[in-house]
């Protein structure tokens, strides 16, 4: 099965209180495949929106996702895991058979071996994002969605975050679509960026990611990285100030 | 820990200085400057009466029948919305808004319910039990249909997306959101309901304490009137800390 998402003629509109119908996203045409695709995107410019629609959590306006996958795993940017259940319960939650060795599998995978019995408020925030990925994988989905994950993490665990995002795409082969204000993290961990604006939200550039060197805390000082990072920038700076409003540098 | 444990003891030292600097002056003034008087009753008397009250007013079954009726109705009322829980939230959230024309009956003052409920069912305990239940399950659906709109987005998210039945949906992610605003209204109820019962039982003049309060008019004890009021507040300041207690144990991921 082919695991190709082409977003077609994709828009989303709000009617407002007043009458007023605010274009959100218009007439947005891209396509992404295999690896960890991002979409960076300023505050409000409907990236959390676009991922649910894909997700198929909600309806566009018009346009369509064409894709033969079926089984897509949606991450919101908080509060995603439930604080009444242990890691565990959360990660199995409503999984009819559960395989004690791939859930074992899993929890290594993700760095959360050992804190099966504990509650989500007792661990912080980089182990939540973790509780959440490891529900996902082990239900083997097509694509997993991630929404804003980035928040709220200090340098040292988001560094680990996004190594563990790249090593769920190189160890389980599960494509990721992220969605992020932040264009180190976004470079750091993708295979493509589509850089989007805001007012309405439409993709002005793309471009696929490759580095010479491998992704630890050293490629943010790599000069293959600072152009990019750079290229990035520049793209973001040819924007009026209404469409960029406001990415994390 | 340790900065915990000495807050919570300089809590109580500060209350217990607190507490006995009223009855000190309590003591002075009532027992020695103004033992005649119709403010507050001599202490020696309090004390006698705090003693005599269980034999005068034959207070253990009187208390035990309030007790019983304040807690059952609370204990069923709860019990009552668990196992209603997904029927009751698929129709507040379907009808929320019918629900919320009933809280007009809000503004009528409480007493006037208790009274009716007197007249309607005169001397019949039973009657006085299913006021109490009505009144907490009423307020207490009212907080559920209340707190509806702060159900954590994402987990809804998660259970479309999870493809969650809508059984598990409403008994377990709709229930383990509210359950916390639940036990808050429990909270504010208890007091509540003990007002309730005791301006029922007052009305009735049948049987409880509030039954207990009426003779105690009668016979013009006043010792007698501020003693029940002391066993009254050590009760409900008994049944707010079980419930606190139970909240903790119940709503264990906030603690």
């Amino acid at each position: 099965m082919s695991r190709l998402f082409e977003i077609k003629n994709l828009s989303k509109e709000f009617t407002d209180s007043t009458g007023f119908v605010n274009k959100l996203f218009f007439d947005l045409n891209f396509s992404f495949t295999e690896g960890i695709t991002t979409i960076l995107a300023p505050v409000g410019s409907g990236k959390t929106t676009l991922l649910k629609i894909i997700a198929g959590l909600q309806n566009p306006t018009s346009g369509n996702v064409l894709t033969e996958s079926e089984s897509l795993i949606f991450i919101p940017s908080q509060y995603s895991i439930f604080p009444w259940l242990n890691v565990k319960d959360n990660i199995i939650y409503d999984l009819k058979d559960i395989d004690v060795r791939e859930f074992k599998r899993v929890i290594e995978i993700v760095g959360l071996d050992g804190y099966e019995d504990h509650f989500p408020k007792s661990i912080n925030s980089g182990f939540v994002f973790r509780v959440a990925l490891a529900r996902s994988i082990i239900r083997k989905p097509d694509l997993i969605l991630v929404d804003e994950p980035f928040t709220d993490l200090n340098p040292t665990v988001l560094i680990k975050i996004l190594q563990l995002v790249r090593k769920i795409w190189e160890t389980e082969s599960i494509p990721v679509l992220v969605g992020t204000t932040n264009i180190s993290s976004a470079l750091f961990l993708s295979d493509k960026i589509f850089l989007m604006q805001k007012n309405p939200g439409a993709i002005i550039y793309e471009t696929d990611v490759k580095f010479n060197s491998g992704r630890d805390i050293n490629l943010f000082n790599q000069p293959d990285f600072i152009e990019k990072k750079l290229k990035l920038e520049s793209e973001i700076n040819s924007l009026e100030s209404s469409k960029l409003h406001k990415f994390i540098m | 820990m340790i900065k915990l444990l000495t807050e919570n003891k300089t809590l109580l030292i500060t209350r217990a200085k607190f507490g006995f600097t009223i009855l000190f002056v309590y003591v002075t003034l009532f027992e020695l400057v103004l033992p005649v008087n119709k403010i507050l009753p001599r202490p020696t008397l309090l004390w006698e009466s705090l003693l005599s009250v269980w034999k005068d007013y034959n207070l253990i079954f009187e208390l035990s029948v309030t007790t019983l009726v304040v807690y059952s109705s609370i204990i069923i009322g709860y019990l009552l919305v668990w196992l209603t829980r997904i029927p009751m939230f698929k129709l507040l959230s379907y009808f929320g808004d019918g629900f919320s024309n009933m809280r007009i009956f809000r503004y009528f003052p409480a007493f006037f319910y208790a009274v009716i409920f007197a007249f309607w069912f005169p001397e019949s305990i039973t009657a006085e039990f299913f006021f109490a239940l009505v009144a907490v399950t009423f307020y207490m659906i009212v907080s559920i249909k209340e707190n509806l709109e702060t159900i954590t987005d994402s987990h809804l998210v998660v259970a479309n997306n999870l493809k969650i039945s809508g059984k598990k949906l409403f008994g377990e992610i709709f229930w383990k959101n509210l359950q916390p605003a639940v036990f808050n209204s429990i909270l504010k109820i208890h007091y509540f309901v003990w007002i309730l019962i005791l301006v029922f039982e007052y009305v009735g003049d049948y049987a409880g304490l509030g039954h207990v309060y009426n003779q105690a008019l009668v016979y013009n004890d006043f010792a007698g009137l501020f003693s029940q009021a002391i066993y009254i507040a050590l009760l409900i300041w008994f049944g707010d800390s079980v419930i606190k207690f139970t909240k903790s144990k119940i709503i264990y991921w906030e603690n």
